[in-house]
This record gives C-alpha cells, structure tokens and sequence, in this order.
C-alpha cells in the first residue's frame, strides 16, 4: 500500500529515464527497517537522551545544496 | 537525494497524509501554517528560545486562549522538503541532525500550565486529548520502531510470515540480548523532564 501511494505522489519523471533504475525503487523499500532505525528511531532517542541528561541542543540550519 | 533518505521521506509524507485522512485525528500545524496577526499579537508572540516553534506556538495559543484554537488542514502537496547536502555522506549527517532536532521536544512539553485562569477554563477532555497526544507522538517517536519490529517478528511465527520468507524473524528467533538492549534503550523515554 504504501509503495503504491509513494509512487502516485511522485512527480513525473524526468525525460531522460533510465529504464533498468525501474525495479531498483521497489528494492530500496527493503531498506525500511534499517533506514527507520537510523533516522527516525535513533536521532528521537538521541534528543530524549540529552534532554533526560539536561545536554542542551544547539540550533544549526540545515545543509542544503 | 540519497535512496535511503528517499525511502524516510517517502514514509514521512505518508505519515502525515494518513493522519489528515483520520476522522477525529488531533492535529497539530506541520512547518508551514498561518494564523492570525490578532491571535500571534494576543499571545505575546513567538518565543526566541524555542526550536520547534510549529507545535509551540500552536500549543501557546491553545492553552493561552482557553482552548479555542484549532487546526484546519489545508491538502495541498508540498515538496522540496527533503535535505541535500553537498555530498553524499554529509546528505545523511544532515538528515539525522534534522531529525534530532524536530524530536527536540523541550520547549514544546514544557508549554501546558495547568495553573493559569486561562487553561482552567478548557474542559478537562478537551485538555486530556490534546496532552495524550502530545506525549503519544513524543513517547512513539523513539519506540516505534521497536514496537513494530516486534510486532512484525510476533506476526511472523504465523503463516503468512514464512510464506513471504519472514520465519527467520519468528518471535522464538529473536535474540535475548535484542530484547533485553531495546529495555535499555527505550528506558530514557520514560524519564519524566521538569
């Protein structure tokens, strides 16, 4: 369900496709677990860890090319 | 972008559209959100010291204002909003400080005051829900993870899981040491900040 609704809320492609990275973006759901873990699970944990510490957090824009 | 960070932006856009589909979801604003110049100028505006100001400021008006304020979701697509840095690795350093920092929850949790006139005139479900689901989405943040990988490991001892090639994570598979490292981990989430 979700690979479906990702796929209807993509934008088009862009002209120049290549055909073989078609298969590739459904193999890259079996990332989920790993990818979740690492950023989602770990950086809350991360931020409720310091904020039980009493660490402060220091605000830093985003990189962004 | 990176695969991977595509796939995390992929279930976050997700996410947040289930939650607006919900019918008596608890909605808070979501980064890009307006509000009126008289309600900001009531409140005393937004405060400088505070990262997440979205929820923040939504939840200073909802308690200032005895409970009135509410979200109105707006469907429409926004995009853009994934991180990319100027190489591939630094992509994924900047993803997870991002994420780190929206999980900052500090300043947020610290907002609802049960002493002041204004909140005691909000009828105490109204007040419960709004507080349960500021703490559910806190407290599942870092555990869900674990919850549904439990979850999908329990599932899997039944048969569908081994049809799809899942019985190695069958529940009488999963590691003690796995188990007893996630009590570990998820401990702090119970730990109580003034």
């Amino acid at each position: 369900m979700m690979i479906i609704l990702d796929m209807m809320m993509r934008p088009a492609r862009p002209k120049r496709w290549r055909v073989w990275l078609y298969p590739v973006q459904f193999v890259q759901w079996m990332l989920m677990a790993p990818i979740t873990l690492f950023f989602t699970a770990l950086p809350a944990l991360d931020a409720q860890v310091r904020l039980a510490l009493g660490r402060r957090l220091e605000y830093k824009v985003t990189e962004k090319a | 972008m990176p695969a991977p960070l595509r796939i995390q932006n992929s279930l976050g856009g997700i996410n947040h559209l289930a939650k607006l589909m919900r019918k008596y979801t608890v909605l808070f604003p979501q980064s890009t959100y307006s509000l009126s110049m008289r309600m900001c100028h009531d409140v005393g505006y937004w405060d400088v010291d505070v990262v997440p100001e979205d929820w923040h400021m939504f939840l200073k008006c909802f308690f200032q204002l005895g409970g009135e304020p509410d979200v109105q979701p707006i469907l429409l697509p926004v995009g853009n909003d994934g991180v990319r840095a100027v190489s591939y690795r630094r992509t994924f350093w900047e993803h997870y400080q991002q994420a780190r920092r929206h999980a900052w929850a500090a300043p947020t949790s610290r907002t609802p005051s049960s002493s002041s006139r204004a909140t005691r005139r909000i009828p105490f479900l109204r007040r419960l829900r709004r507080t349960y689901s500021l703490t559910e989405n806190h407290v599942l943040w870092s555990s869900q993870w674990f919850l549904i990988t439990g979850v999908a490991a329990n599932m899997s001892a039944g048969g569908w899981g081994g049809f799809i090639g899942l019985h190695p994570f069958a529940q009488h598979n999963i590691p003690t040491w796995f188990i007893t490292t996630s009590h570990y981990i998820l401990m702090p989430c119970m730990i109580r900040c003034s």
